[in-house]
């Protein structure tokens, strides 16, 4: 019997959004419009979906203030990363060796 | 730092959907041309009967499984994964391989200055011979790759041998069961493709990423 597919990460919007967080070296933020560019969202679609991840302490979100400007960065957490984890291993164990 | 923009396909909601993705993934798992009884995927999987037969219903519509029916007095129905089914779920892993975290290893990859190693020999080496069992390599080829491969010291020598290969991580997934029915005529089958062809730069083994 399989895991469930983690239905906060099965969503493929918020798969991707993970996935890409997930690639980066350790330690490394992207900005929220360098990743809506990478996905190509909307910033309405992406904000609802990394607020759905920050809920469940999947990522985690800062703001910079630099001058006038406002930048938010975003990066995957120890939790989020456990949680891909398990994901693709559910995953793996699923599809077998296909 | 250059990240590539990513361009990675949509996941076929038909599969995607978690009920119908363990059941499209139990049907790709049988040997070709089989099916299994409606009875013995819900033992299978799990689902109950009400939705196991909505989703058999959904993957139907779509064309990607058939119902059939078992003669005899207790007769059965039974389920099959059609081609398009088979080639739809092929298309989906081929997606999800191409998520950026399964790529990282390629924007990591060493410079080709770098010593090579073992593992990364034998990577190689079974890299050609999953080409050579899809035909994109002669015999004669494959053995000369083989030897330079195996006595490479780089990893640029090493990525030379498979200079003008296709990735293999990118192509659509294969079936487990060989189909022997494909094979070229003439073609002498290679060795037994290897589970670590890709999967051994890419973390996407079973058993967690190494």
């Amino acid at each position: 019997m399989t895991d469930e597919l983690d239905p906060l990460i099965h969503v493929p919007t918020r798969l991707k959004i993970v996935a890409t967080l997930a690639a980066l070296p350790d330690g490394d933020t992207l900005s929220f419009t360098r990743l809506q560019d990478l996905l190509g969202l909307t910033p309405g679609n992406l904000i609802i979906q990394l607020r759905k991840l920050e809920e469940a302490g999947y990522l985690s979100t800062e703001k910079t203030r630099n001058g006038s400007a406002q930048k938010t960065t975003v990066a995957l957490t120890r939790q989020g990363h456990k949680a891909l984890d398990a994901y693709t291993q559910a995953l793996r164990d699923l599809l077998g060796g296909l | 730092m250059a990240w590539p923009t990513m361009r990675t396909g949509a996941l076929d909601p038909l599969i995607h959907d978690p009920e119908r993705l363990r059941i499209v993934a139990t049907l790709a798992a049988l040997p070709d041309g089989d099916a299994l009884s409606v009875t013995r995927l819900q033992d299978m999987i799990g689902l109950t009967p009400g939705s196991e037969i909505t989703r058999l219903r959904e993957l139907d519509l779509a064309g990607y499984v058939r119902t059939g029916k078992t003669g005899g007095d207790r007769a059965q129905i039974t389920i099959a994964l059609t081609c398009d089914g088979r080639a739809a779920l092929d298309r989906y892993t081929a997606v999800l391989r191409q998520l950026p975290r399964v790529a990282r290893d390629d924007h990591q990859a060493p410079a080709l200055y770098v010593r090579a190693g073992d593992a990364d020999r034998d990577a190689a080496a079974a890299a050609l011979g999953e080409h050579f069992a899809q035909g994109r390599l002669t015999l004669d080829e494959l053995e000369a790759r083989l030897a330079a491969t195996l006595t490479a010291t780089t990893h640029g020598e090493v990525a030379q041998a498979t200079w003008d290969l296709p990735d293999l991580t990118l192509l659509p997934a294969r079936a487990r069961f060989p189909r022997g029915k494909r094979a070229r005529p003439g073609h002498k089958p290679g060795p037994a493709p290897s589970q670590e062809a890709w999967p051994h730069r890419h973390g996407w083994t079973r058993g967690g990423s190494s």
